[in-house]
């Protein structure tokens, strides 16, 4: 057994890992929620908001600066940069794919099985435009933190970094939890997703709700890609791994229950993090995943928490 | 309210018409956009048809292809040819990479090339704006010739019987008043209300008056029209067949999957012309292979049998049973594993107490990728049956992570040696497969046909029946008697059974390695089943012709590396373009079957 020491870095590993997760979710239990329907190209809007953000920081770092270590206060503004910048590529990543994808079908009145189908052909379009474009290579993120620890919980120190993705991830998934319950956008997903026809009749547009569920899936997805890549590196194909972790975590959570995305994306992280270490070898990690997503979907198919997306949040 | 939904038309003055309340949003230039959509949830095919009547005049988006552009909308059009052919430049363009990720964007978009894509998408534009109106220019005079030809005609028909003019009859005279007095009628239409308070009026929604329920749930009343004997309008799709025809066809027996609409046999539906037909396809593939190189030889077994075998079980999933499957690649690794497990004791290090001639362990490959199928899908297609595309895509990651890292089982990342060739002894007679892929291919040929067969049979039986019924309604089909989940774990099952068939085939044919079994490959199998017609059998061999065949021939012109740039393009146009055609024929999807995308 290990001290406290190291059952703590397993936990705020975990918990880094899993906030990212979560906030892919997020955007899996967003469109399923209003349009019941898993968009399997999420992942890459992942990946291409990763690639946004890590070339807005790459602009954004002053040259000589790299090696130096930028100051504390240069160090927050490069990782909002890098955020934003990924949450914007993300949104239009995501509006392209609603556009090009799910929208020409929603207009024919297409079955189910051609969303999906769609949504795979777009999968494999983006992945192989971004490998030809941005080379297929694993690109790190430029060093933007020196490896310093800043704090230490429990014994265990935690980086610059691990505190910097923690930080933005929770303040993102609180952002966009705040925004579904209370604003009017959020009103309206709520109401879409609780009953579409009887919302379109009280005077919600329908296809405004869509397109902005998807803008809001591909902000928080394009952020996390960048918060991602920032702690391991960004890659055409790196959008594969976190997408079906993201979705478990959904599953997990609920699919289509805002916070059960939130605690389902953190308890896989942990989960992920703990398996990993005491249960299984390294290169088994992955396995975790898929064996709490099919032991869900055995034990307790609605999810941890269960709820819709329309109850009130 | 001031009356019930049963009440005859009667409408409280003061209430906009739909009519009136189209032209209004028509000269606000703002389509009822949430009337499409919300048509679209409800999955009527009927509400769908209404609202794409109804919206028909604003033009819609850009990838309305076959529609007309209303005004003030060319410039959407415009856009998306622009960014459809800046697509086209990036794609066709050179790459880039990591260090300066603009150097294929810009190398794509400046120069000839930019300007060459620029070009073909404004032609793309103006032919698309300006074809309609082209037409009309070009038809006008050819109406003119042909109407005073016509008109000349006639006089001189006329004349030739009798002296002067003809005289319109009785029966003309008594049709031209009939519709006069028809077009003299105020037209009846249907009336919404009342609007809910605090409602903007520019978002005020119509309702496609064929749904009542909607008015009932949400105290709206719908006035519905009477039934005007107006010209019937072209419906974009067949209307979906009722539950009652649904009904008939399971408990009657009636061939429900294949059959086209009745009418007429062409002569080339006849029996002894398709049997003309299959033996000379037949002929043709197996003579093809004798004609042309070894390398072409090794390309047609590798590329383009074991990916036709593959699509084909594919096909029991996506076409039959209107599930998507993302990992019948490993499925195909379990039943090559199985056979590298079965037929060679060094192959890999966890090997069968006796080894078995690869014959014998292609049913075996094929039992337990079944078997794993079935775990896998029983779980899942009970309650879940709308998650299994990404399951099963997880399911492949899952695969080929376990083959990568168990060395002490399955050899790991080195791949599999030394699977022996399949080897046929009877009584006297002995053949033993070698390097030459000849008698591979027709190993798969056969293998190919039989499946065919197979799925011919398939597609009379019960059960498919009973899944094109549980694709069209879910509800209705298990009032009737349809197991849903039942019916879905056969057709999964049967899927596995066919790709891990395919993959023990993989196994003696050639080395290989977890990279063989990439989640891209099952992508690429989907490519072929979507490009060949999901609910066709000669459909998923001839999409892995085509697909193969041209990935083969472009080798040169297109890195191995784009080619997915391609097939994603293709699957996303084939499915936007006929989204219906991915299930086959007749007894189809209405739509979502509960409050769908």
């Amino acid at each position: 057994m290990a001290s406290g020491g190291q059952i703590a870095r397993l936990a705020i590993d975990g918990l880094a890992a899993g906030a990212v997760y979560a906030l892919i979710a997020l955007g899996y239990t967003l469109v399923y929620g209003v349009l019941r329907l898993v968009s399997l190209a999420h992942g890459e809007v992942f990946m291409l908001g990763a690639f946004g953000g890590l070339y807005a920081a790459r602009a954004a770092l002053p040259a000589g600066a790299a090696g130096a270590g930028p100051g504390v206060l240069a160090c927050i503004g490069l990782v909002a940069a890098g955020t934003v910048a990924g949450g914007l590529a993300g949104a239009v990543a995501a509006l392209g794919l609603e556009r090009a994808a799910y929208r020409p079908l929603r207009r024919r009145g297409a079955p189910r099985l051609a969303y999906l189908v769609s949504a795979v052909g777009a999968s494999m379009f983006a992945v192989s435009l971004a490998g030809k474009e941005f080379g297929r290579r694993d690109v790190p993120v430029p060093g933007l933190f020196t490896d310093q620890t800043v704090l230490r919980v429990a014994g265990a120190p935690v980086s610059a970094e691990t505190l910097a993705v923690v930080t933005a991830a929770l303040g993102l998934l609180l952002a966009a939890d705040r925004l579904v319950a209370w604003s009017r956008l959020g009103r309206s997903i709520r109401a879409v997703a609780q009953d579409a026809e009887c919302a379109v009749l009280l005077g919600v547009s329908l296809e405004r709700v869509i397109v902005a569920t998807f803008v809001l899936g591909g902000v928080l997805a394009g952020a996390g890609g960048f918060l991602y890549a920032m702690t391991f590196h960004a890659s055409y194909t790196m959008g594969y791994v976190p997408g079906i972790k993201a979705f478990t975590a959904a599953v997990l959570g609920g699919l289509g229950n805002v916070r059960g995305a939130l605690a389902g994306g953190l308890l896989l992280g942990l989960v992920e993090s703990f398996g990993g270490y005491y249960l299984l070898d390294a290169g088994y990690q992955d396995v975790i995943a898929f064996a709490v997503l099919i032991a869900v979907l055995l034990l307790r198919p609605s999810g941890l928490l269960g709820a819709r997306l329309g109850r009130p949040a | 309210m001031s009356g019930g939904p049963d009440e005859p038309a009667s409408p409280p003055a003061g209430m906009p018409s739909v009519a009136e309340r189209m032209a209004q949003l028509r000269a606000a230039g703002r389509p009822p956009d949430g009337w499409a959509g919300a048509a679209a949830t409800t999955g009527t095919a009927a509400a769908v048809a209404a609202a794409d009547t109804g919206n028909a005049g604003h033009g819609g988006d850009a990838e309305g292809v076959g529609d007309e552009a209303g005004p003030g909308r060319w410039w959407r059009r415009l856009g998306g040819c622009l960014v459809l052919a800046a697509l086209a430049a990036l794609v066709t363009g050179p790459s880039g990479n990591a260090d300066r990720p603009l150097a294929g964007a810009s190398g794509s978009l400046a120069g000839e090339r930019g300007v060459l894509f620029l070009a073909a998408g404004l032609l793309a534009w103006a032919g698309l704006t300006g074809w309609p109106r082209l037409r009309g220019l070009l038809g006008r005079p050819a109406a003119y010739l042909t109407g005073v030809a016509a008109e000349w005609a006639e006089d001189v028909r006329d004349r030739s019987g009798s002296r002067g003019r003809r005289r319109p009859s009785l029966d003309d005279a008594a049709s031209r008043r009939s519709r006069m007095i028809a077009e003299a009628q105020p037209q009846p239409a249907a009336r919404v209300g009342p609007r809910p308070p605090g409602q903007r009026g520019e978002s005020a929604h119509l309702v496609p008056p064929t749904d009542r329920t909607w008015a009932v749930r949400s105290n709206w009343v719908i006035w519905p029209a009477p039934p005007v004997p107006t010209e019937p309008s072209v419906p974009t799709e067949p209307p979906a067949p009722t539950s009652g025809r649904l009904a008939a066809g399971l408990a009657m027996g009636a061939a429900a999957g294949e059959t086209g609409t009745p009418g007429r046999r062409r002569w080339y539906r006849r029996p002894w012309a398709r049997g003309a037909g299959y033996a000379l396809a037949l002929g043709a593939a197996a003579g093809a292979p004798l004609v042309v190189s070894t390398t072409v030889r090794q390309v047609m077994v590798n590329d383009i049998g074991l990916y036709a075998l593959l699509s084909l079980g594919l096909s029991i999933v996506v076409g039959r049973a209107g599930m998507l499957d993302l990992g019948c690649v490993a499925f195909c690794a379990i039943g090559a594993y199985t056979a590298a497990y079965l037929c060679a004791p060094g192959a890999m290090p966890w090997h069968a107490p006796v080894t078995v001639s690869p014959l014998v362990a292609m049913p075996a490959a094929m039992a337990a990728a079944a078997l794993v199928g079935l775990a896998l899908g029983a779980p899942l297609l009970r309650r879940h049956a709308d998650l299994l595309a990404i399951v099963t895509l997880a399911f492949g990651g899952v695969v080929q992570l376990v083959a990568n890292n168990a060395d002490g089982i399955t050899g790991g990342a080195g791949g599999v040696f030394g699977v022996p060739p399949p080897s046929v002894r009877i009584g006297g007679f002995h053949y033993a497969f070698g390097l030459d892929p000849l008698p591979y291919y027709y190993l798969l040929l056969g293998l190919v046909v039989l499946v065919m067969a197979a799925l011919a049979g398939w597609d009379r039986s019960r059960a498919a029946r009973a899944c094109a019924a549980l694709r069209q309604d879910e509800v209705a089909a298990g009032v009737l008697g349809v197991r849903a989940a039942r019916m879905r774990l056969l057709a999964f099952t049967a899927g596995a059974a066919v790709a891990g068939l395919a993959g023990a085939v993989l196994a003696t044919k050639q080395f290989f390695n977890p990279q063989t079994f990439s989640p891209q490959a099952s992508m690429l199998v989907l490519t072929v089943v979507v490009a060949g017609g999901a609910g066709s059998r000669l459909g998923a061999v001839l999409g892995a012709v085509v697909l193969q065949g041209l990935a083969f021939l472009l080798r040169d012109h297109v890195p191995a590396a784009d080619r997915f740039l391609y097939f994603g393009a293709l699957v996303m146009i084939m499915t936007a373009l006929r989204p219906r055609r991915l299930l086959p024929a007749r007894l189809r999807l209405g739509g979502p079957s509960e409050g769908g995308p």
